[in-house]
């Protein structure tokens, strides 16, 4: 019960911050969803990394450890991504942004396709995608509040308690609110699953390279590629590193914090530095689920590894502090997911279909009722349960990845590339029907990942098509040209 | 304004550095690198390799900040 007063103070503390940041609001809905585009490289740092990193990030990347071993440590190499995809990509995005005055991801591709199809498939993929990612998080969440509870709290309760806490904050502050609790999040999650990985450790072990040596004597197979069960196979390592890389940072609630930066050296700056957080996040986590597999060898869902070890054996104050940084994780993911889809809903959809000529009062009404209306979707979501949070994950990766071949020809513009919008809708069309076929008919064909084999007719038939149809604008064309040259000079 | 033929040249050669530098993280190095066994305080090589060019991959993009490419 220690843990779960832990969970309770934290989230009064986010309860408390969202009331601050509604009393510095400034009412219009610029800041409402876009914090005013005035986000420093310190607040957006943490607003990245605590969203990025969710549930997945304490529960699942622990569980994949436990289960497929070290190979697991290729998630390196797509943390490093995100670095090199926000100091390319993102630059760019917020210079288009900032000239246009872009909100959404379908913003910005509407205008550069001059189509309004392909603003509705883009926030129609936006809202689908990035909602599973909801249930990942519900997920999270209903697993460590029936542990810290020890079972006297439903999932299904606990579930609801945050999601109410998540859509509360962001109701009163917007994105400010988000952003100033994911700061907070982002810090204690981190020292927390660094903390639990090294009490766990030293409990058992005299140093985590103790650990590993006896890791290596009773199960060498956790220490070696592809792993015990063959998991990491050469194509699945490519696929997990792109569609973890650009599949999550294409969702909307990664894409808009681009917009939202001061300037574009906070942007750089922010691509170089990220990938230190996010990578080194899965250090403890492979100590909890290497060592975990010596422990707790026949658990039935890897994904509870971390809880179990910490109700089991670490004490009941730091197994507190260590699941409400579990809470914090989700959550600030959670909140994340549900201030993009507010927001493509009330920009792509409302404003454009429904109430084009509204009061700014109006449409920050509307995109409340929108949090609440997503509350309830959450809340349904998260009844469905999986045991295996990264196979979710993927999954929405893998269709947020279909915007990959019309953002980067957006994005860099090039003879090579050049796409019409008959070509992006085709493709995406294309794509999304691949991803059924190699997820769900006859998943990961040649143990290439679905995502990738999506992504890759996506890209062919956009380009077939695009060849034949018409094209952009020569004065969108030009626009674009001219808006992505850097405002310094750095082209 | 473009950016000058210097700055154009050392975007690129930093590019191409990342990719190659990354392309060491891929599949075929790290499953030679699972394979090695080296006394190294028990820690797997696999984990000290990928570590290392990890490293070396963020400080390229830490340089590429410094300098505004």
């Amino acid at each position: 019960m220690i843990a779960l007063a832990f969970i309770g103070g934290y989230l009064i503390i986010t309860l408390v911050i969202g009331v601050v940041a509604n009393r510095r609001a400034e009412g219009t809905l610029e800041d409402f969803l876009l914090y005013g585009r005035k986000a420093s490289l310190p607040l957006l740092f943490l607003t990245m990394v605590a969203t990025y990193h969710s549930a997945f990030a304490f529960l699942g990347s622990s569980g994949f450890f436990y289960k497929h071993g070290i190979g697991f440590w290729v998630a390196g190499t797509w943390t490093i991504l995100v670095g090199a995809i926000t100091y390319t990509y993102g630059v760019r995005i917020w210079r288009l942004g900032k000239q246009f005055g872009y909100i959404t991801p379908a913003d910005l591709l509407a205008d550069a396709y001059e189509s309004e199809t392909v603003r509705l498939l883009v926030a129609s993929i936006s809202i689908f995608f990035s909602i599973l990612y909801i249930q990942v998080q519900a997920q999270g969440l209903g697993y460590i509040i029936s542990v810290a509870s020890e079972n006297r709290i439903t999932f299904e309760a606990g579930t609801a308690i945050l999601l109410t806490v998540a859509a509360l904050y962001l109701l009163m502050g917007g994105l400010r609110a988000v952003y100033w609790t994911d700061a907070l999040q982002g810090v204690w999650m981190y020292v927390a699953v660094w903390a639990g990985a090294l009490a766990i450790t030293y409990h058992f072990w005299a140093s985590p390279a103790e650990m590993l040596a006896q890791v290596a004597a009773v199960r060498p197979d956790l220490l070696t590629v592809p792993g015990p069960h063959g998991f990491f196979t050469w194509p699945m390592w490519l696929g997990l590193g792109l569609v973890l890389s650009f599949g999550i940072v294409l969702q909307p609630h990664l894409f808009i914090r681009y917009y939202t930066a001061d300037s574009e050296r906070t942007l750089k700056w922010l691509g170089a530095t990220i990938p230190i957080y996010l990578l080194t996040l899965f250090i403890p986590t492979a100590l909890i689920g290497l060592g975990g597999a010596l422990i707790l060898p026949d658990l039935q869902v890897p994904d509870r590894i971390f809880p179990e070890l910490l109700i089991a054996y670490v004490s009941p104050w730091l197994t507190g502090i260590i699941l409400a940084g579990a809470t914090a994780a989700a959550m600030s993911t959670l909140d994340s997911i549900l201030h993009a889809n507010t927001t493509v809903l009330t920009r792509d959809i409302y404003q454009r279909y429904v109430r084009p000529e509204a009061t700014r009062e109006h449409y920050i009404m509307v995109s409340r009722l929108f949090v609440l209306a997503l509350l309830v979707i959450g809340y349904l979501l998260s009844l469905g349960q999986s045991g295996y949070l990264v196979i979710i994950v993927t999954l929405s990766g893998a269709g947020a990845l279909q915007l990959l071949p019309s953002v980067t020809a957006a994005l860099f513009p090039s003879p090579f590339w050049r796409l019409t919008a008959a070509g992006v809708t085709a493709g995406i069309v294309a794509g999304l029907a691949t991803l059924v076929v190699t997820l769900i008919v006859w998943p990961h064909p040649l143990t290439l990942h679905g995502g990738v084999w999506g992504t890759a007719i996506n890209w062919i038939v956009a380009l077939v098509v695009s060849r034949w149809t018409r094209p952009v604008s020569a004065a969108t064309v030009r626009r674009f040209a001219e808006a992505l040259q850097s405002t310094d000079g750095q082209g | 304004m473009n950016a000058s033929p210097v700055q154009a040249r050392e975007r690129r050669r930093y590019f191409a550095l990342f990719i190659g530098l990354f392309l060491l993280t891929q599949w075929p190095f790290a499953q030679w690198a699972s394979l090695v066994h080296l006394p190294l305080g028990g820690v797997p090589f696999l984990a000290l390799y990928l570590t290392a060019v990890y490293t070396a991959l963020i400080g390229l993009l830490i340089a590429a900040a410094r300098r505004n490419l």
